[in-house]
């Protein structure tokens, strides 16, 4: 068969760091191929340099069978490649057939738009794809998912072959993910191929003709669907085979210890559908699922950064409230965020100020914290963590990933929490880092702190929890503890054959 | 090893970009003291402290304003506000009442700015824009239009304290500058003033009520600004409601920015402020006492906080 698309053995780094280690992508003409793969993986990097966003350092691209390599968004749309992103680049007050010729806009002699033929032509595309949208209607007033079909109308419109979609379904509710589903099919009769970026392995399954696997930045493989059952391709996108670690947790049976924190049917939409975490004291608790399940909305639910719709939080079995952040660090609890650069580090401040930030109100007196008391708990836990920095007072953004966050949880420490909340603690971090991380963590668990420990490794949930909560579109979708915890287990739970 | 030696190349230059605002102060001051004549004089010192003590009272609240990534244009039109309630209240009652009109003007409307850019998420930008307005509308209204003196000889007479022949304003600001140098740096206020401006997230994250933050920030400078105007009425012994405080907002914004405090957010830095000010004093004097036309004072205001500005992006640039 003659491919659309033929990407061979991309390359891509950045700074010496190797995005992507030779990656092959191959689509045909009305074919809709999904791209998979975990965060980190090299997806949006692989599209980025199919639209133009950054150049490739090695391989080649052919499509429509020219080899191309476009340097600018603007030169891929030209030769027929339309990206369309989560965040739609449409324009909110301008109406669906301003948006679909945005930039082109028909004109009369005289350069005069020709407004007539403009809502003409925009109708009959819609047309073609069954859709039935009033083109005369402002952007904003429209759902997602209708949205979703003028950002698709207006690259048909721009006579593309290929369009991208990066998880196009993830704010849409099942009604409007079908009506896409349908356009989708549309565009197959069209011969328009399309990638699929996505974690619902569902929609990949009812939709995709064929998949590609990324991880680690190279290419696991490309399968055609029927060949493949949903648990096959969980392990294919996080099966890790580098070196297995021993696990590391002592068995403990925590049937007779109370709950200390309880987060009781927690809806926030649309990430989070019912999900309820109970925590016993003592406790390190995994929580598990791909990208986008809710783990992470999850976590910031628990802590008071989010605040859900529906839900309760109990700690030892009474209702409290939890409002804020604070609320939550008056409960004891503590939070290392996933993005540790966003949500963790204050950058331009030293390690020591970092380390206080938590406990600026329970350590200070008359609202100033001694100087000496800084010193002496900075000291104790650069040394009690092996923190490497020349001094407590060296700026936190000097130092690397892994003593960054040795840093957020001393922050943390230094405020004798019941509950830390880990949020993929040894991500971006080295291996040998990663170790003395989860050492600290197995630590804080036998000082009598519980854990929830989210992480996409499943490795280390394995060693180091003693149960662990997996989650699927936003709902617990098993649990699992002491022998039935491995890594198959929760794979198949992820994959929802449970 | 190598890496080691990277970071400290860095560090070596971002600590230099830091002294930018003091070497170039220096510089000034040098110049001046070189080529014009009769500055090299205490008198100078004593004019200078008499004409800047407002703005370093303003710009103190400014700066902290700004490091939590914020901006205060209501600043000039508070001053015309504040002082114009002060001295009708004078005239109507006592001293000491005006003085706490003055003040009470002050934190309420550091509190609706606040309260607008911290709570309701308001760009900070729109919502002093808005209460600028509101200011210079009340001051207009209260007065009716027309300069009103305070009729308070005791009020009137503090300006002419001096202590060691050193006028009783330079004291003001001293102790003003003291003061915030120890919030900035000794209190946990200052931590949560420059965490909140560096990165808002993490502090959220780390139990900080940023929005509290924000609120006292703006009420704090709104409040010096209202004693700037006390200081401000007591030298003119009145208020003029259409010219008092006019374009002080943006002689503080400069003298923040040539300071070295990150426009968007980040570490507060006192003494920066400070030496922001009288970097634009000098090139006022410089150009009174050297029979310049006051415009080019202007535009070399203008080139020296580009540069200045510039000199921020490389620091960012390079950490």
């Amino acid at each position: 068969m003659e491919y659309i698309l033929e990407m061979k053995q991309i390359q891509k780094s950045f700074s010496g760091v190797h995005a992507l280690k030779g990656v092959d992508l191959c689509v045909c003409p009305g074919e809709t191929h999904a791209l998979v793969g975990e965060n980190g993986a090299g997806k949006s990097t692989l599209i980025k340099i199919l639209t133009g966003v950054y150049s490739k350092s090695g391989g080649s691209i052919l499509f429509d069978g020219k080899e191309i390599s476009p340097k600018t968004p603007n030169e891929a749309q030209m030769l027929g490649i339309s990206p369309i992103y989560q965040e739609l680049n449409l324009i909110p007050d301008l109406t669906v057939a301003e948006n679909v010729f945005l930039g082109h806009a028909p004109k009369k002699r005289g350069g005069l738009i020709d407004w007539n033929r403009m809502f003409t032509e925009t109708e009959s595309i819609m047309e073609s794809l069954g859709i039935d949208v009033d083109v005369h209607a402002q952007i904003h007033t429209l759902g997602t998912a209708v949205q979703h079909m003028v950002a698709i109308v207006r690259a048909i419109q721009l006579e593309c072959k290929l369009i991208v979609m990066d998880e196009p379904t993830s704010s849409l509710d099942k009604k409007e993910v079908d009506s896409l589903m349908k356009m989708i099919r549309e565009l197959k009769k069209k011969k328009i191929a399309v990638i699929f970026i996505s974690h619902r392995l569902d929609e990949i399954f009812e939709i995709c003709e064929r998949v590609t696997i990324l991880k680690d930045g190279e290419g696991v493989g490309t399968f055609a669907i029927q060949d493949l059952t949903q648990h096959e391709m969980v392990c294919k996108m996080l099966g890790r085979d580098f070196s297995k670690r021993e696990r590391i947790r002592t068995e403990r049976n925590f049937d007779d210890v109370e709950y200390l924190f309880e987060l009781e049917h927690a809806v926030w939409f649309p990430k989070i559908g019912d999900m309820t975490i109970r925590i016993r004291k003592g406790e390190i608790l995994g929580l598990a699922g791909l990208l986008g399940a809710g783990r992470t909305e999850s976590a910031k639910v628990m802590f008071g950064y989010a605040r859900p719709e529906k839900g309760i939080l109990k700690k030892e079995g009474n209702i409290v409230k939890i409002r804020t952040t604070r609320d939550a660090v008056r409960l004891h609890m503590a939070m290392c965020p996933e993005d540790r650069r966003a949500e963790g580090i204050v950058p331009d401040m030293s390690v020591r100020d970092n380390m206080m930030l938590a406990s600026l109100s329970g350590k200070s007196r008359f609202g100033i914290l001694s100087e000496k008391v800084k010193r002496q708990i900075s000291e104790e836990y650069i040394d009690k963590f092996s923190i490497k920095t020349p001094s407590s007072k060296q700026l936190i953004k000097n130092l690397s990933g892994g003593n960054q966050q040795k840093v957020i949880l001393a922050r943390w420490l230094a405020t004798n929490p019941q509950l830390i909340i880990l949020d993929e603690p040894t991500r971006g971090i080295d291996i040998g880092a990663k170790g003395a991380i989860e050492e600290l963590i197995q630590e804080f668990s036998n000082q009598g702190i519980s854990v929830l420990y989210i992480s996409s490794e499943l490795d280390e949930l394995v060693n180091n929890c003693d149960r662990v909560l997996v989650m699927r579109d936003g709902r617990q979708a098993g649990e699992l503890t002491g022998t039935e915890l491995s890594r198959d287990a929760i794979l198949t739970a992820i994959a929802g054959a449970m | 090893m190598k890496n080691t030696h990277h970071f400290c190349g860095k560090q070596t230059i971002s600590f230099v970009l830091d002294q930018i605002p003091y070497i170039v102060l220096f510089a000034l001051i040098l110049w001046n003291c070189l080529f014009t004549k009769n500055f090299f004089n205490i008198a100078t010192l004593w004019n200078a402290s008499f004409q800047c003590a407002s703005t370093v009272i303003v710009s103190m609240g400014m700066m902290l304003v700004i490091a939590t990534g914020g901006i205060d244009i209501s600043a000039g039109a508070l001053i015309a506000c504040a002082g114009m309630l002060a001295t009708l209240t004078m005239r109507q009652s006592s001293c000491i009442l005006g003085v706490l009109a003055g003040l009470g003007t002050g934190l309420a409307g550091g509190f609706i700015n606040g309260i607008f850019a911290g709570r309701f998420k308001v760009q900070p930008m729109i919502v002093t824009l808005s209460m600028m307005y509101i200011f210079k509308g009340a001051a207009r209204l209260a007065s009716g239009g027309s300069n009103v003196s305070t009729n308070t000889p005791v009020f009137n007479d503090l300006t002419y304290i001096r202590i060691g022949g050193a006028p009783i304003q330079l004291f003001l600001f001293l102790a003003v500058v003291a003061i915030m140098g120890f919030l900035v740096n000794k209190t946990t206020f200052g931590q949560r003033v420059f965490a909140v401006g560096d990165n808002a997230r993490a502090s959220e994250m780390a139990g900080i009520r940023s929005w509290l933050v924000i609120l006292a920030v703006y009420m704090i400078a709104a409040f010096l600004t209202s004693f700037a105007a006390l200081v401000e009425i007591s030298m003119a012994t009145g208020a003029d409601p259409n010219n008092l405080g006019t374009g002080m907002e943006l002689d503080a914004i400069a003298a923040v920015a040539l300071g070295g405090t990150p426009m968007n957010g980040g570490r507060p830095r006192v003494m920066g402020t400070l030496a922001g000010v009288f970097i634009l004093q000098i090139i006022t004097i410089m150009i009174n006492m050297n029979n310049v036309p006051y415009a080019y004072s202007l535009a070399i205001t203008a080139a020296i906080l580009v540069a200045a500005l510039l000199l921020q992006r490389v620091k960012d640039r390079i950490a």
